[in-house]
């Protein structure tokens, strides 16, 4: 494992752990809003008016920019890794159903691959956030319908080449059921794509709730997310950089975490197919 | 000829695929535009008249084939917020995002490739090494974000550095899109354009050069390299004349495929900068529930993108080196 990829798996650990423990150690409230004047526009590492420390400094309206981060990143995570699991899922179960059953099936799903496709994912999503209520499962559910596409064509074609294989005949042969062929002896061996493009989704997912969130479309204050942080900041760029500075840094650390990881995984099962 | 013509039909077809798509998308969301348009103390009466106005009592498969008719036409709709026609506000946005868009595609994918290729030749070494995080984590900068850091630089930045701000750029207010009367006017967009055109090409380049370099290692891989240096090229040559020539067709296709990204990335940077643009009349629609126009913006840049992948599956064959000079 190169050093590139351990450092960003030990990265995104510290950061899920700190997420998921951080909000219950920190003992503030990151959502009250409590003396504004005294405290708002603290910057990083100073102490407010109220003799409170902040790490990362107070927003506009008084709150510490970590408390808001940690809790935040819960949500962004969330959703992240939920938009891009179940786009994953998604995109296996079409995949192996177009790959296995030739015909009106493979036609069907991928032609609704090849639609889906040619919208920009962004300007479907903004169509949709658009449309229905904006929100966190409205969000999940947007990034599983328009993330499935490419996970279902590799998907399609490495059971199509799979089916040829003298191993599925002779468990047909022996009387394994389809189901039974399917679940034990072609799903395994197509498994290595769908985990490679499910860890470069996470990546692109928390990117798009960002961008989302950001526009005001994702998730909902007062409920932080790192986009709407982001989108928090944007009036306070001149006077408070950090406010906006300290989500971006979190989005790009986790991205680019996972795009690493996603990477090396995607070589490695490219190195094991050459042999 | 009939490989020409199947590949124009699917296009079409993908195209009406689309406008179904999307047409089905606006009219299963809750709530109907007559309700947005009218203030909520309106009557029966007046939301009745409203809906026999839009046509929005005829039953769904008259609409849908009103709708694709006008389409076919050329009529987009009337913009529920501002009552003019959509082709009127398409028609002064398009070129203003065309302009930004190809300016900073072609600079993605010179950027991209010399990079992707200047990585290759070092595969391993640290330099590729620092290279491959670097584009990663640009890659992996939310577009907005990096636009609103660009922003604070040439702004707070800048005039903590104590420039001058004749010299400074500017981060927004494009006077006259579209309207280039004189030098001064062209001097104007060309000083409001760098901030954003950089931004998407930084970006862009970074996604490019990613798979730029494993598609070249994989062409070096190949007996191309060494057939080349056999025959006494020097390396420079061999490199640039043949390897990153084989590994061309690839790039390019992944180029068309990354045309949605672009085309996301530039929806952000024009809201962010204020730039007139498609992505920008998007993101208004958006805000104002206004559906002809969403419905017409994605359906645009759907068949963007449908016209490039055509593109790119017939200029495909031509770029590569080995198909000879039939």
């Amino acid at each position: 494992m190169p050093r590139r990829v351990q450092l960003s798996c030990v990265a995104l650990l510290l950061l899920v752990v700190a997420c998921v423990a951080g909000p219950m150690l920190l003992q503030r409230d990151p959502t009250a809003i409590g003396d504004v004047l005294a405290q708002r526009y603290a910057a990083p590492l100073a102490t407010d008016a109220t003799g409170v420390w902040h790490l990362f400094g107070t927003d506009a309206f008084g709150r510490d920019v970590l408390a808001r981060l940690l809790l935040a990143g819960r949500l962004s995570l969330l959703v992240g890794v939920a938009g891009a699991v179940l786009s994953g899922f998604t995109g296996a179960l079409l995949g192996v159903l177009a790959g296995w059953r030739a015909g009106w099936m493979d036609m069907l799903i991928t032609a609704a691959a090849d639609m889906l496709q040619a919208i920009p994912r962004l300007v479907l999503l903004l169509a949709c956030a658009a449309l229905w209520r904006p929100g966190i499962p409205t969000l999940v559910t947007v990034l599983a319908l328009t993330g499935w596409m490419g996970v279902a064509r590799l998907v399609r074609a490495e059971v199509q080449g799979l089916v040829q294989r003298d191993f599925v005949a002779a468990a047909l042969a022996l009387g394994a059921s389809p189901k039974r062929l399917l679940a034990l002896h072609v799903l395994p061996n197509a498994i290595a794509p769908v985990l490679v493009a499910t860890t470069l989704g996470i990546g692109s997912a928390i990117m798009l709730e960002s961008g989302l969130s950001f526009l005001g479309l994702g998730v909902q204050p007062p409920s932080p997310s790192w986009g709407n942080m982001i989108a928090g900041g944007r009036e306070h760029l001149v006077t408070a950089p950090w406010i906006a500075l300290a989500p971006g840094l979190a989005v790009v650390i986790t991205v680019t975490a996972a795009t690493l990881i996603g990477d090396w995984l995607q070589e490695r099962a490219a190195g094991q197919a050459r042999g | 000829m009939a490989h020409l013509l199947r590949r124009f039909g699917t296009a079409f077809i993908l195209l009406w695929l689309v406008c179904t798509l999307t047409f089905a998308l606006v009219h299963s969301a809750p709530g109907d535009a007559a309700l947005l348009l009218l203030p909520p103390e309106a009557d029966a009466a007046t939301l009745a008249r409203l809906r026999a106005d839009l046509q929005l009592d005829a039953p769904l498969l008259q609409q849908y084939l009103r709708w694709l008719g006008n389409i076919a036409r050329g009529d987009l709709g009337t913009s529920l917020a501002t009552g003019r026609p959509v082709t009127e506000s398409v028609a002064a946005a398009l070129p203003v995002s065309m302009g930004l868009g190809l300016s900073s595609l072609l600079l993605t994918v010179l950027l991209g490739v010399s990079m992707g290729s200047a990585q290759a030749r070092r595969a391993g070494s640290p330099a590729d090494t620092a290279l491959t995080v670097l584009s990663t984590t640009l890659y992996s900068a939310p577009t907005f974000w990096l636009s609103l850091a660009a922003v604070a630089a040439v702004t707070v930045g800048a005039a903590s550095l104590g420039i001058p701000p004749k010299w400074r750029l500017p981060a927004f207010a494009l006077r006259d899109p579209g309207v280039l009367h004189d030098g001064a006017a062209m001097l104007d967009l060309l000083r409001h354009a760098v901030l954003p055109v950089l931004v998407l090409a930084l970006t862009g380049a970074a996604g490019v050069a990613r798979f730029a370099r494993s598609a070249i290692v994989e062409a070096a891989r190949g007996d191309v390299r060494r057939t080349a240096l056999g025959k006494g090229l020097t390396t420079r040559a061999a490199w640039t004349r043949h390897v990153v020539r084989v590994a061309l067709p690839s790039i390019a296709a992944l180029v068309a495929l990354s045309v949605p990204g672009i085309v996301a990335g530039s929806v952000f940077v024009e809201g962010v900068f204020a730039w007139p643009g498609m992505g920008k009349l998007l993101l208004t629609a958006v805000a104002q529930r206004d559906h002809p126009v969403i419905l017409a913006v994605t359906l645009l840049y759907a068949a963007a993108v449908i016209v490039t992948n055509l593109l790119t599956d017939l200029v495909l064959p031509f770029l590569d080196p080995r198909r000879g000079r039939a």
